[in-house]
Order: structure tokens, then C-alpha cells, then sequence
């Protein structure tokens, strides 16, 4: 009895000691995030190194994440890196070619205690929807380093790393589409709905509100499936159907809100090259007086549906 | 009471003739009335289907149907109404395969027999596409009192048109009417009402 309860405690801690480290790695509170938009990293660090304090940890911003904008920490130093990146990227419109690159936060963190480092930035459509981003991470202390830089292979479980790189899965809520913001516009769940085979037109919702002081004018837009766009209102007249076509734009007042929506306003992509399919994403963009051309992204939603979402989703 | 016996039989005798008279008329007036009363919606026409063969009234007849107008340059109400449709000949089960289907488009210069048959492989098989040319789309608007009219928009077209689904019995005639915007329950229901009575 003695010498079997013995092994059974052997192996529950030989079982404990394979699964600490894989609780214990380097990673980000919200390992999630919505493509295209700008995410919050909390890096959460659970140890030191080899029970000596974390004296540094340095964050690099992947290739396609912009607008890194790190969070200072009370009692540690905060230096950034810029650097130019490869591509060029467009950010509120405006082309953006170089940014922070790196950010290191300078002090002193027991092994025996845990702390989060914060930043934020825009991980931009380089990335598709369902890839993941890694951002790696090294924690130098005194004697050496931890080097949280792994990035797993195309079909590698990140679980059999031993110091696999923080990721967040970029995760295309269905229906809760991506919003934007130009200067004072913010262009909510931008969708399409799914068309026939042969159809040569289709239909596209958003809502578009004025948060500034000075009014705004919609006036075009692009869909790349579609030859253009035009914005149409449709109304019900007794029981005829009447679409008018809208003549030098729509006006968007401070404080309020411009909705497209079936039975109204709508914007209609013109000449389909292809059908529209429930599930496909398609960036387009809004052309404004003032704010000038803003990317929006449409998800299409299946034929039936009435709204960006269904109602039980919310 | 001798004043009330002496006048029990003719009574009786006067009673019996109004009631046979009132059920006289009950009988021979609403032949007439129903027929003044008929709605005058629907009637013959002369198509094509989107199979490319001729197609009129009586293949529709025979059977209870739904008649539908628009067009595929339709952003929402056309295709919302033959999902809604669609989804209605699912739900009627069995009861489906006793009502006919069909798509009439307002915009026969656009919307071919072949287009139109592609169009409507997104939709149930049951519903049937017609098109025609513009005198034949006329004349069957005519019939049906639906309204359209071409809009001119940036170097194209859009079209006002009657959003209205007619319902009509197994003979052709007008039983009621829906639309896109009745909830699916209340369409149903018609539409079970006239898979039973029409």
C-alpha cells in the first residue's frame, strides 16, 4: 500500500511537472481579435527566468501589424523601436509606411510574482480572417534570457512548443462585421446578402454616424465585384415597389446617423462580375466629401436576411 | 282565441311561402352575386418559361397558384420574396406539389428565359420563370393590375413595379393576396388556406 501510493504521487508529480511549463508560457489575455481592426495585447508574464527576476521584456510587432502604441508602466522605462515597414498600409485613409516596430519596458519583476504589459495596435488586412499573429517576446533577466519566439508551422500544434511566440486568431465575428472610423465618421456593420447566379445587382447596408461638429456628404463608394456603386431609395407605395435613384449624394449631419437598410436606403454594386455568397467578406470603399475614401468590409449574409445579424446572434 | 284559432292556418299557410321564398332567393341570388363579385385579377396569357417553352395560363391552372412580379436587376425585394418562397414550399411539405409557382419578369428585355433560369437555380425547382416580349409582359400586367415602369439611373435602368404575391384558386380566379412583408406565419397560413380551399 505504502510503496503504491508512493509511485501514484511520483507520477502526479512527474504529471505536474510536464504540465507546468505549459501553463506558465508567455501569453495574451484575449487571444482573439477581429481582422482589420485595432487590438488590445495584454501580455500576461507568469515567472522570471530560473527564478531570477524579469529585468526587460521586449515585444516585437509582427510585419502588418500597425500603429503600435504601447502602455506605460509605473516604475519601468518604455522605450519603442520604429522602423520602416515592408509594405505600405493605409490607415484612416492615409498611406503608412513606418511605425514602432519594437517596444521594451525596463524594470524589476519578482519570479515569484505576475504582471501584464499592455499595447495596442492595428493588426491590418495583411492578415487574413482565421490566421493567427504571433508577436514574439523575450524576458532577459540577469543571467539569461526566455525567448517566447517559437511560431508554429502551417498544421503544428503551438501546445508542442516548448516557448511558443504570444498569438492572437483573428476571428470574423459572423454578422458583427468589422466597424471604421474616419475623422469623426464611424461606419458601423457594413453587409451584403448573397445573390442568384446571373444577378447583376446587389444590395449593401451599413450605418454611417456624424460624431463631429461639421456635416459630411456621402457621395460614392467602390465594391470589387461590382462595375460600381450607386445609392438607391427604395419605397413602398401602397403596394408598388419604387426605387429612386439618389442624385448628388446624401448629406450626413453632426449627431446623426445615415442608415442603409432594406426597405430604405441602399447602396447597390452594379454589374456583378460574380455572385455575392453567404460567409465571403469583400472590402469596398465609401467616398466622402470631407472625410475623403474610407475602407469599409461587407460580410455577405445569407439570401433571407434582413440585417447584419440575426436577432438571436445579437 | 276564436280570432287567434281562425287565423292559425293561414298563418301557417303565409309562413310556409315566405320561408320558401326566402330560401329561394337565398338559393338563386348568390349565383349572380358571386359573379359580379369576382375580382377581376388575373386571366389568359401567352409566355415563355425559363426552360425556353411556351407557357400560359392553363399550365398553371388546375391546381391553386401564387404569381410573383419583378425582375432580376432587384436588389431585395425579388430575390427576398422567392427565398420567402421557397422557404413556404419546404414548410408546405407534401401540400407544396399541389400549388403552382411562378416568377413573372417586368423586365423582359433583360431578363431572358436563360438568365432567368439561372437566377432561379438558387430557388425551389417548383417555381416556375416567365418572361415574354414587352407587348406579352404588358398584357399580363394588365390582367394581373400590375403596375411598372422603367427608372433611369446612371446610364442603366431600375424598375418601380407591384411587390404584390396573387393568390389565385385551381380556375385562375383572384382568391387573396400577400407580400415580402408579411411575417412567414401569416403567408403560410394563407398559403395553406389556399393548397385546402382554392
Amino acid at each position: 500500500m505504502t510503496s503504491s501510493s508512493s509511485a501514484g504521487a511520483l507520477v502526479a508529480a512527474a504529471l505536474l511537472a510536464v504540465s507546468t511549463p505549459a501553463l506558465a508560457h508567455v501569453t495574451f489575455e484575449t487571444a482573439r481579435a477581429a481582422p482589420n481592426a485595432t487590438y488590445k495585447g495584454v501580455l500576461r508574464i507568469p515567472h522570471g527566468c530560473n527564478g531570477q527576476p524579469t529585468l526587460k521584456v521586449q515585444v516585437r510587432i509582427p510585419e502588418g501589424v500597425i500603429d503600435a502604441r504601447p502602455m506605460p508602466k509605473a516604475g519601468w522605462t518604455l522605450e519603442t523601436a520604429r522602423a520602416p515597414y515592408a509594405k505600405t498600409y493605409r490607415q484612416h485613409g492615409e498611406p503608412v509606411s513606418e511605425g514602432v516596430t519594437g517596444i521594451t519596458w525596463s524594470g524589476s519583476l519578482e519570479d515569484g510574482h505576475y504582471d501584464e504589459f499592455v499595447f495596442q495596435a492595428r493588426i491590418t488586412d495583411a492578415f487574413a480572417a482565421g490566421s493567427t499573429v504571433h508577436f514574439p517576446v523575450v524576458q532577459t533577466c540577469a543571467n539569461g534570457t526566455e525567448e517566447w519566439t517559437q511560431i508554429p508551422a502551417a498544421e503544428q500544434d503551438p501546445h508542442s512548443l516548448s516557448h511558443p511566440a504570444p498569438g492572437v486568431t483573428l476571428v470574423a465575428a459572423p454578422g458583427a462585421s468589422a466597424s471604421a472610423t474616419a475623422g469623426s465618421l464611424a461606419i458601423e456593420q457594413p453587409w451584403s446578402r448573397a445573390t442568384p447566379p446571373g444577378a447583376k445587382v446587389g444590395g449593401g447596408y451599413l450605418r454611417i454616424t456624424n460624431k463631429g461638429q461639421e456635416p459630411d456628404r456621402l457621395v460614392g463608394g467602390s465594391f470589387p465585384l461590382a462595375g460600381r456603386v450607386e445609392m438607391h431609395e427604395m419605397s413602398l407605395d401602397g403596394t408598388v415597389m419604387r426605387m429612386k435613384p439618389v442624385q448628388g449624394g446624401l448629406a450626413i449631419e453632426p449627431g446623426r446617423t445615415l442608415e442603409f437598410k432594406p426597405g430604405g436606403y441602399h447602396l447597390m454594386f452594379m454589374d456583378l462580375k460574380e455572385p455575392l455568397r453567404a460567409g465571403q467578406t469583400h472590402k469596398g470603399t465609401l467616398v466622402f466629401e470631407k472625410a475623403g475614401t474610407v475602407e469599409v468590409e461587407y460580410a455577405v449574409r445569407p439570401m433571407g436576411a434582413q440585417g447584419a445579424a440575426e436577432h438571436k446572434h445579437h | 282565441m276564436i280570432l287567434k284559432r281562425s287565423l292559425l292556418l293561414p298563418l301557417s299557410v303565409f309562413l310556409v311561402a315566405a320561408l320558401t321564398l326566402l330560401v329561394t332567393v337565398l338559393l338563386l341570388v348568390p349565383e349572380p352575386q358571386q359573379n359580379q363579385s369576382r375580382v377581376p385579377i388575373g386571366g389568359p396569357f401567352r409566355l415563355t418559361s425559363h426552360e425556353g417553352k411556351p407557357f400560359t395560363e392553363a399550365d398553371l391552372k388546375g391546381k391553386p397558384f401564387a404569381v410573383f412580379f419583378g425582375f432580376t436587376h432587384c436588389p431585395e425585394v425579388c430575390p427576398t420574396t422567392l427565398y420567402d418562397l421557397t422557404q413556404d414550399l419546404q414548410a408546405l411539405g407534401p401540400d407544396a406539389d399541389k400549388l403552382n409557382v411562378a416568377f413573372i419578369t417586368v423586365d423582359p428585355a433583360r431578363d431572358t428565359p436563360e438568365l432567368l433560369k439561372s437566377y432561379l437555380s438558387s430557388f425551389d425547382p417548383r417555381i416556375v420563370g416567365l418572361t415574354g416580349t414587352e407587348e406579352e409582359i404588358a398584357a399580363v400586367a394588365k390582367e394581373y393590375k400590375v403596375y411598372f415602369r422603367k427608372v433611369p439611373t446612371d446610364g442603366d435602368y431600375t424598375m418601380d413595379h407591384t411587390a404584390t404575391i396573387f393568390l389565385m384558386d385551381s380556375k385562375g380566379d383572384f382568391y387573396g393576396t400577400s407580400n415580402f412583408q408579411e411575417s412567414d406565419e401569416v403567408r403560410r397560413s394563407k398559403l395553406q388556406q389556399l393548397v385546402k380551399n382554392g
